[in-house]
């Protein structure tokens, strides 16, 4: 597949300095099937790949914290976002808990359980 | 048909930029062009919400789990379909690398953009050499000084070379026009020439470089396919 060399000479091609001339796209049509190949084999190997390089599913955006209350003392975690949002959606599905509340309610339930 | 991605999992290295540049590029010429935004940040959704008439379509009703029905849908309708994705690697980044026939890769002529630009890369391969079918892909370097290289520039270049990685001849060189379409909500073409420095400059930058990308992808279309239980000759 085109290394360095195989594309050295596209531009310079009758690129006329200044002009902008009309570029010919004619020969790219809409693919009337498929785009060729198997949408459900290539999403399995895309997924198998993420999962090696341990990239996270979802889109990664930082959910916002709605919470009132105050923390009485400071931890800083940090670990995978996606691990912090989960524990941020639960502050917010408890209806807007303080990190330090939720941090209890799953040491209780541990305890419950163990 | 050729359906091409803007990925690297830096931030900010240019990915909307290119496939906004390039989608006006091809639409000047008469393509009929659909970007896809699946960057939940949307830039180019935003980009489309706010214009009053663009040239492409935009769609951005897209996630991991629709996005390869989305290319297809849209392949089937547009000469060209560009997809944009965000910065960062994500199970829906492979997964449009998957659905791609080329994948450009915006780098910002810095040491510290080179990595993530190479772990993209490695990435692209990993795809390809999976899928058994090499995933083209080009480097693309951008926002640079169309009069001068910087040291850390030819630096690159050659590390570039050197890994025998194919980068493209052209750049996207910095320019106002370029930030502007995007704050103006307009497609580069657009634009009021009066207002705009060397906006023919940004013009024809973007055209030539839309040529060689249509080199790219014309060696692609008559690339074979698999030679699994070829006949002899
Ligand atoms: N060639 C260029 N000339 C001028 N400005 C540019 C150029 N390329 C990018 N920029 C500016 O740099 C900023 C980041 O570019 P852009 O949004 O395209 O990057 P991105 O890779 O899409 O970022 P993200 O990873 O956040 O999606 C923008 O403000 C954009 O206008
Ligand atoms: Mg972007």
């Amino acid at each position: 597949m085109g290394k360095f060399s195989d594309i050295k000479k596209t531009i310079d091609d009758g690129a006329g300095e200044g002009a902008t001339r009309k570029i010919d796209v004619s020969d790219f049509a809409p693919v009337s099937g498929s785009i060729g190949r198997d949408p459900s084999r290539d999403d399995e190997i895309a997924d198998r790949i993420a999962r090696k390089h341990g990239l996270p599913g979802e889109p990664v955006s930082r959910v916002k914290l709605v919470r009132g209350s105050v923390v009485m003392d400071k931890v800083f975690v940090q670990g995978p976002i996606t691990t912090i949002n989960r524990f941020k959606e639960l502050c917010n599905d408890r209806g807007g808990i303080t990190y330090a509340e939720a941090l209890k309610l799953l040491l209780d339930r541990y305890d419950e359980t163990n | 048909m050729p359906v091409i991605a803007a990925a690297n999992s830096k931030g900010g290295a240019g990915k909307s930029t290119l496939i906004m540049v390039l989608a006006c590029a091809l639409a000047e010429h008469g393509a009929s062009v659909t970007v896809i935004d699946a960057d939940p940040q949307r830039t180019i959704g935003g980009w489309s919400d706010a214009a009053d008439k663009l040239p492409v379509k935009v769609r951005y009703d897209v996630d991991e789990d629709s996005i390869r029905k989305v290319i297809e849908e849209e392949a089937r309708k547009a000469q060209f379909v560009l997809v944009d994705i965000q910065g960062r690697a994500s199970r829906l980044m492979s997964r449009v690398l998957m659905a791609c026939d080329l994948a450009l890769i915006p780098l910002s002529p810095s040491e510290c953009d080179a990595d993530p630009a190479a772990r993209t890369v490695e990435l692209i391969m990993e795809c390809g050499a999976d899928s058994r079918r090499e995933i083209p892909f080009r480097i693309v370097f951008n926002r640079t000084n169309p009069s001068i290289a910087t040291t850390s520039e030819r630096e690159i270049i050659a590390d570039i070379r050197e890994a025998g990685f194919p980068l493209l001849k052209g750049h996207l060189h910095d320019r106002q026009a370029y930030r502007l379409m995007y704050s103006r909500k307009c497609s580069l073409f657009d634009l009021d020439e009066t207002k705009v420095s060397n906006l023919d400059k940004a013009k024809i930058n973007s055209q030539e470089l839309l040529e060689e990308i249509l080199t790219v992808l014309r060696e692609g279309k008559t690339e074979v396919v698999p030679v699994i239980g070829a006949e002899a000759e």
